[in-house]
């Protein structure tokens, strides 16, 4: 009867109408590369920098060592509003990897031309929001946590015009007006490590415009409406 | 008793203390390549910032942020940090102005417009639309020459017309304006960089501007 209560909770909180174009739950052999791997929604992953990430106890892991990476998903996103999301399994007793997500990227060159990131860096307990454009990255804000192991937290980057903004745990965190990038373009995986890739893991990446433009979106009475993001 | 209470306002005191202010400051770049504010990079501030509006690449930002007592103290006393005032309703009184003006025009944002006439916000709304028409632009202006655009201050200034600017920083600029669905009207061969600028700032209009806590 719980479960049934929390389901029906959750189906009306939730936007119905929500778009997917991505997602992944990251089931497969363990080993596995992510560009071997076909996502649940969306085409096949690239990893545009660095080592693919892997498949392990159906999360990804990062494998670049010692450096950045990062990984695309083969879809383009319909527009340029739509969130991207992953939940973030702080595995390790100790942690000095960074691992997020990226939206608007438009495959430059090894990806890092021109996008969104929002990631967790335990080296430094916090998150992170940033742009990239032209290949430099610059912070848009900070967001402290201190990492412990154990935890798992949602991380969602949301797009909405210029509206860019940083959620951890279904709150915003970071927001701010930014212009650098436009267009839709294509969503992804963020990771830097150091040395411990299965201090940080990643599961759940999902990339969706939560109600899509002139999409029919419920109020909480059961009501419907069209509504534009 | 009166202990606790002394507790108590002293807990009050530093929260009231404690709010959401806007400081303009320079960015440095990162062991790890990434361009963050100054004093927020080195440990001299441990608070986070809550939001940035950078100027692209030109090397200062507006930040957001809500800092212990001690550290908006530390941080605002800083030699190369801009406080805004907490009230953005309040107008300019002269000597603000005259500050404003010159810091803006110091780090190569136009600032002739700025009169005691203009709130704080109204001031904000202006500088944050001429970032962000910048930052657009030297996207754009990347995407298209594969180099960030030149720096200003150098061959290219406020005060250059747009006849003569590079042809690819001309077409950049133009590309940006209709990219954001912006009119060029107003921008003819005798136009200075500072009056485009301000115009293209200007067609922000109604957009809302977010830094963290703030939306103007």
């Amino acid at each position: 009867l719980i479960k049934k209560a929390v389901s029906l909770i959750l189906l009306f909180t939730q936007p119905l109408f929500a778009v997917t174009s991505v997602s992944d739950t990251f089931t497969g052999t363990d080993g596995t590369a992510i560009t071997a791997h076909t996502p649940d929604v969306g085409g096949a992953w690239s990893a545009c920098q660095g080592a693919s990430p892997t498949l392990q106890s159906n999360r990804v892991q990062m494998e670049q060592t010692a450096g950045d990476s990062r990984a695309l998903v083969g879809t383009t996103m319909p527009d340029a509003d739509y969130e991207v999301s992953m939940d973030l399994i702080w595995v390790g007793a100790t942690c000095d990897a960074k691992l997020g997500v990226m939206g608007r990227n438009n495959n430059d060159v090894q990806c890092r031309g021109l996008e969104y990131e929002a990631w967790y860096d335990c080296a430094n307990n916090r998150y992170e929001l940033i742009v990239v454009s032209g290949f430099n990255p610059t912070s848009l804000g900070t967001f402290a946590a201190t990492y412990t192991q154990g935890q798992t937290h949602s991380l969602k980057l949301d797009m909405n015009g210029t509206t860019i903004s940083l959620y951890v745990d279904g709150t915003s965190q970071i927001s701010v007006t930014n212009s650098a990038a436009s267009s839709a373009a294509q969503a992804g995986l963020r990771m830097n490590l150091v040395v411990t890739k299965t201090s940080l893991v990643g599961d759940n990446f999902l990339a969706q415009d939560p109600v899509a433009a002139g999409a029919a979106a419920p109020l909480r009475n059961g009501m419907l409406f069209f509504m534009r993001r | 008793m009166k202990f606790i209470l002394t507790v108590i306002v002293l807990l009050l005191s530093t929260q009231a203390q404690a709010a959401f202010r806007i400081y303009l400051l320079p960015f440095v770049t990162g062991s790890d390549g990434v361009l963050r504010p100054k004093y927020f990079s080195d440990g001299t501030i441990t608070g986070d910032f809550k939001g940035a509006i950078p100027y692209a690449f030109e090397p200062w930002m507006f930040v957001g942020a809500d800092l212990a007592s001690e550290e908006h103290i530390t941080l605002s006393g800083q030699a190369d940090v801009f406080l805004i005032p907490a009230n953005l309703t309040d107008t300019l009184t002269a000597g603000q102005v005259t500050n404003v003006q010159n810091k803006l025009e110091s780090i190569n944002v136009p600032a002739g417009w700025v009169s005691t006439a203009l709130t704080w916000a109204q001031v904000l709304r202006t500088v944050f639309g001429i970032l962000n028409f910048y930052q657009r632009y030297t996207s754009i202006y990347f995407s298209a020459n594969g180099t960030l655009p030149p720096a200003l201050g150098g061959t290219v200034t406020l005060n250059s017309t747009f006849a003569s600017l590079p042809l690819a920083v001309r077409n950049a600029l133009t590309a940006t304006a209709t990219d954001l669905g912006f009119s060029t009207t107003g921008i003819a061969g005798g136009t200075t960089l500072r009056t485009i600028l301000k115009l293209m700032a200007d067609q922000y209009a109604a957009r809302a501007f977010i830094l963290g806590e703030v939306e103007l």
